[in-house]
């Protein structure tokens, strides 16, 4: 990332800012759809933190924070976009096959089916945590700073998460194979 | 399938990890168009209180906050209406109903009178920080000296009409490095630690160490986080931490040489956190200061804050703002029919207007008054 560009576009450059939306705009919009699992919403978050980042740029004390900081209005503008309008969505519960773990340690339809339900069941608050964990490889504590929220509290929706897609993983295997939608 | 810590881990990564790619020249063209159409925000500074992050020690702050919570579903009742209207109509003219408020047993809320004289100097750095369960208080001392204390329950004596609930004293140089060496002689501040406190108790820490400060929470299980994983401190580490206890929140134990001015005076902040909440349910700060009169959001805008009084969140829960500034935006509040609060919690020292969500059912958005420390923390002893 290019400090200066963030300083000019502070100042109120907005030909850098452009160049600063383009090369964030398309991560910012896989993370947002990464928790949103929405792509309409994702995008509309992602396009309300990339107004949010021009509005309030002036305010950003250290420029070289700016990832972090951005990320900051991304996650903020997904809580907003989750809070919207929930769309119907089927909850799709697809069980287990007889399927080899792969590298990934993952099967190869169900157990990815069954990741994407429990993860839908959880709050886009949980969701963020995870995403900004495993998604940007970010310890718990910059979770929490980007989340703003204490890093206890990171670290408990962490937990919470995980056992949800636990439980996720695990739920259906002593179902019979059959497709339910709910 | 049975999925062990360690598998669960991998199969999320890798699942939360699949390459996924999205188109954003649409996104792109709308942001570009709306950033020709959106002036940028000011800078202006906001308190770090919310920057948690890294530091475990709020941890006691954010168990009492989570109570508070409860007791406000619990007790909040209605009220907050707009009479006539909405709020960003209404005109602000001069009243005079932002000065303390006591209620037993010592909660008292509200800005200092006008013509208090605020501490000086303004901006100093946070030397050690200390939040005893037993007693209840919370205690910060500074480089210059200065010694501020919140202690439950009671106004202390000596407290004056400025008291908004937080007595200043100050120490000595020698004050300063007796109170920080014993600290960091424990050897328990080396690197932040969180230790297992096998009771109902807690302490948390915050000391400077070299150029930086280190963290120590002793607390429950319940408190989550590092909590659930930590070693219980062992009896010498306990007793340390108890030892610690002692000393601190016992001020007739120090040497008569740590003391510059023991008086008990009231401390005068020279800033106050305009800090907006949703409650329960979180609102983007924008969206609450949008709902107030535009002589309220003109004096969000027109805040000035010296530059070496900066925080570091770049969060915009919280506006600083001049004890003036503060006192005009609780007579613009007034005056729009937004709600003062009454205190509800013993130990309360926060300002609070408040008023009901006009989009949200059943939501609440407050707009408290929290007393900026002289490192830059604003003290919000309320919801989160």
């Amino acid at each position: 990332m290019d400090t200066d560009l963030v300083i000019r576009a502070q100042r109120g450059d907005r030909g850098a800012f452009g160049v600063l939306a383009t090369e964030f705009a398309e991560r910012f919009a896989v993370t947002a759809r990464k928790i949103l699992r929405d792509h309409d919403l994702a995008d509309d978050a992602t396009q309300r933190a990339l107004v949010s980042v021009w509005r309030d740029l002036p305010q950003l004390r250290e420029p070289e924070r700016f990832e972090a900081w951005s990320y900051r209005l991304l996650v903020r503008a997904c809580y907003a976009e989750g809070r919207r309008e929930r769309r119907w969505a089927p909850d799709l519960r697809l069980l287990p096959l007889d399927e080899p773990v792969g590298d990934d340690g993952l099967h190869a339809v169900d157990d990815r089916d069954q990741l994407e339900a429990g993860f839908r069941r959880l709050s886009v608050n949980h969701r963020a945590v995870l995403v900004l964990h495993y998604y940007l490889d970010l310890p718990l504590d910059r979770v929490a700073e980007i989340c703003g929220i204490p890093v206890g509290t990171a670290h408990s929706r962490y937990h919470h998460a995980m056992r949800g897609l636990r439980a996720a993983l695990e739920a259906d295997a002593r179902a019979p194979i059959r497709e339910v939608v709910q | 399938m049975s999925t062990t810590d360690t598998d669960l881990d991998k199969v999320v990564r890798s699942w939360v990890r699949a390459p996924e790619s999205a188109s954003t020249d649409r996104i792109l063209d709308a942001v570009l168009a709306e950033v020709d159409a959106t002036p940028q925000r000011r800078r202006s500074w906001h308190a770090p209180w919310l920057a948690f992050g890294g530091s475990p020690l709020p941890i006691g702050l954010s168990v009492v906050a989570v109570l508070m919570v409860a007791l406000v579903a619990l007790t909040l009742q209605a009220g907050g209406q707009f009479p006539g209207g909405s709020p960003a109509s209404a005109e602000p003219p001069a009243t005079d109903d932002e000065g303390p408020i006591t209620s037993d047993p010592g909660a008292i809320m509200g800005l200092p009178p006008a013509g208090a004289t605020p501490s000086d100097p303004t901006p100093s750095e946070l030397v050690l920080r200390f939040e005893p369960s037993t007693p209840w208080m919370q205690s910060w001392l500074f480089a210059d000296g200065r010694l501020l204390t919140f202690r439950h329950g009671g106004r202390p004596t000596g407290a004056g009409d400025e008291y908004i609930g937080m007595i200043e004293q100050r120490l000595t140089a020698s004050g300063v490095e007796f109170l920080t060496s014993e600290v960091v002689d424990t050897g328990l501040f080396e690197d932040d630690l969180a230790l297992l406190w096998e009771g109902t108790g807690f302490l948390n820490m915050d000391v400077r160490n070299g150029d930086r400060l280190v963290a120590l929470g002793w607390g429950h299980r319940a408190w989550g986080g590092p909590w659930l994983t930590a070693p219980t401190a062992t009896p010498a580490q306990a007793q340390a931490l108890r030892g610690l206890t002692d000393l601190l929140s016992r001020q007739d134990a120090w040497p008569e040489s740590a003391w510059a001015d023991r008086t008990q005076r009231s401390y005068v902040p020279s800033f106050y956190g305009i800090c907006v909440r949703g409650v329960p349910d979180g609102v983007d700060p924008d969206e609450i200061w949008d709902q107030l009169p535009q002589a309220g959001r003109d004096l969000r805008d027109a805040a000035q804050v010296p530059a070496a009084y900066e925080g570091d969140a770049d969060d915009n829960y919280c506006t600083p703002m001049t004890i003036g500034d503060a006192r005009a935006l609780t007579r613009i509040l007034t005056a729009a029919g937004i709600e003062r609060q009454l205190p509800r919690f013993d130990g309360e020292i926060w300002l609070r207007y408040e008023f009901e969500d006009p989009n949200r059912r059943g939501n609440t958005l407050w707009i408290s008054f929290a007393p900026i420390l002289p490192h830059g923390e604003a003290i919000w002893l309320g919801p989160g």
